[in-house]
């Protein structure tokens, strides 16, 4: 008995649209976390500061919310946080992607007519930092 | 004694993760009846185990420490549940010891029940690691 019909679950879940919403989700989540222990707040301080309900923010936490583009900047920005989704291929990688890492990559998909995997990844940075794409191989 | 799988390991996972062969069948069985809510389930986990699994541990977070040791990790879609604990002080190794669905929010008797079972077993040390040669 091993691991593997597991490890094949997850790679056939990972080939489905579904997948990528979830992925998006828990990137947020992850942003939204590192953010708030940086920062020393709750949850409830973020709610306030978004003007939004605690159990809104505790939805984007356990990666629940289905959240729109403007609901996620409002979070963002009280946050004092932009992020951007960049496709990339893992061939010639936009961003060293390592645990910790101001990025993360959150999405991997085949293209079918071109077999070539490519990626895409949050961009996570302080808001007054001016954003630029990272090019070349870390 | 219960032996355990390396699930997601290596320098992609700022947290590995070993698995129970009950935890693995309940996962199983899950897919079975649903693939989808046991693909949400492994994604989140793999997810989790990328970023570390300290990151979502706290009240009002993913990751709730019952007792113990014992932590359990939520699938809100689903109710589903894995129960383990961390095999090192640093926190860079958890065991998933059980999995289960929950049929409510609360939590029952016979979750406590099964948190306890973990318990035992985290304290007691009655887990290994699967090698070659392992039943």
């Amino acid at each position: 008995m091993s691991v593997r019909e597991l490890k094949d679950i997850l790679s056939q879940f990972e080939n489905t649209a579904e997948s990528r919403g979830l992925e998006l989700r828990l990137s947020l989540s992850e942003i939204v976390l590192r953010k708030l222990d940086e920062l020393g707040w709750t949850q409830k301080r973020l709610a306030d500061e978004a003007e939004m309900k605690e159990s809104f923010i505790s939805r984007v936490v356990h990666s629940n919310a289905n959240w729109t583009a403007d609901t996620a900047g409002k979070v963002l920005f009280a946050l004092g946080l932009t992020a951007r989704v960049q496709e990339h291929h893992p061939e010639t990688p936009a961003l060293r992607v390592v645990p910790g890492d101001v990025g993360r990559q959150v999405i991997s998909y085949k293209r079918e007519e071109t077999n070539v995997k490519s990626t895409t990844t949050w961009y996570q940075e302080a808001a007054s930092t001016p954003w630029k794409p990272q090019t070349g191989a870390a | 004694m219960e032996f355990v799988d390396s699930f997601f390991e290596g320098a992609k996972y700022a947290t590995a993760v070993f698995i129970s062969d009950k935890a693995r069948k309940a996962l199983i069985k899950l897919a079975k009846k649903n693939r989808q809510a046991a693909g949400h389930v492994l994604k989140r986990l793999e997810f989790y185990a990328g970023a570390g699994l300290r990151l979502y541990e706290g009240d009002k977070k993913p990751i709730r420490h019952e007792w113990d040791g014992v932590y359990r990790i939520g699938e809100p879609s689903s109710l589903f549940r894995l129960l383990g604990f961390y095999d090192a002080e640093d926190k860079t190794s958890f065991v998933i010891m059980d999995a289960y669905q929950k049929h409510g929010q609360s939590l029952s008797s016979g979750d406590r029940g099964r948190i306890d079972e973990v318990a035992k077993v985290r304290k007691n040390q009655l887990w290994r690691k699967r090698t070659r040669g392992s039943p």
